[in-house]
């Protein structure tokens, strides 16, 4: 059986929606040294993406004097990251359903929902400016 | 044929036009616009247009990207045309049914399939 591998801790720190990409690179190559299987290996890297990207975005509106930072920890039980943005925050217990049939063909709205869909755990502070996901390993590893 | 495009490859069969994206990651905010105004400008000018977007070899696709897509079915949909997606990965069509775009968009299996039904 491989050796587990310790806890990886990293944060960064961005504000431009092209500097999420060095992020998504670390993340997958952490998500490959852990051996998570293609399904987690999904689910976390969209989880992500769709994360990072609101962060930025929405909440500190792409404003160059604001900053979104992002903090991994990764082992070979779970990987949990918490992003935290320096806008106001937004009221995540009042979201629109995007698949309402007054909202399914809108261009935008559906990263909540899937962050909750393929994370296990999504808890957001008071004010919604800062996220915790963790998704928990479904596949076991090679051996 | 047709690579004037830098995320996408275009082949025309017949009266079908199939879309192949070159990248596999369809995450970046930024590529993902420029696919965006990719697709849409091979609709451009195309009544009736008969339209394949093949996705294999797409790996990640983030909601950025299905609003692209919703865009371009509206489009398609104006010049009176049809689209369908083919070759959707198992953990891309998950996405798709939790949105409930699995209802919206005609999806098939492979491009076989998707011409066979033109």
């Amino acid at each position: 059986m491989s050796e587990p591998l310790k806890e990886t801790t990293s944060s960064f720190c961005i504000h431009r929606v092209e500097e999420i990409v060095k992020v998504r690179e670390w993340l997958r190559g952490e998500l490959e040294a852990h051996h998570y299987g293609e399904h987690d290996t999904f689910a976390i890297r969209l989880a992500f993406e769709e994360a990072a990207t609101n962060a930025i975005t929405h909440g500190i509106k792409e404003d160059p004097a604001r900053h979104v930072t992002i903090e991994f920890a990764v082992d070979d039980a779970k990987v949990e990251m918490t992003i935290a943005d320096e806008g106001p925050g937004f009221d995540f217990a009042h979201i629109e359903d995007p698949t309402a049939e007054r909202n399914i063909l809108k261009e935008y709205g559906r990263g909540v929902m899937l962050i909750h869909s393929f994370m296990d755990e999504v808890h957001y502070n008071r004010v919604g400016n800062v996220l915790r996901l963790v998704k928990y390993r479904s596949e076991s590893p090679p051996s | 044929m047709g690579n004037a495009y830098e995320r996408i490859t275009v082949e025309v069969k017949g009266d079908v036009t199939i879309v192949r994206f070159k990248d596999s990651d369809i995450l970046d905010q930024i590529n993902i616009q420029e696919i965006g105004e990719e697709l849409n400008a091979v609709v451009a000018g195309t009544p009736n247009v008969k339209l394949i977007v093949d996705f294999q070899g797409v790996e990640y696709l983030s909601s950025t990207a299905l609003g692209k897509l919703i865009t371009l079915k509206r489009k398609v949909e104006a010049a009176k045309g049809k689209l369908r997606l083919t070759a959707i990965k198992p953990e891309i069509m998950e996405v798709f049914r939790i949105t409930r775009l699995d209802t919206i968009f005609d999806i098939k299996k492979d491009v076989t399939e998707a011409l066979e039904q033109f």
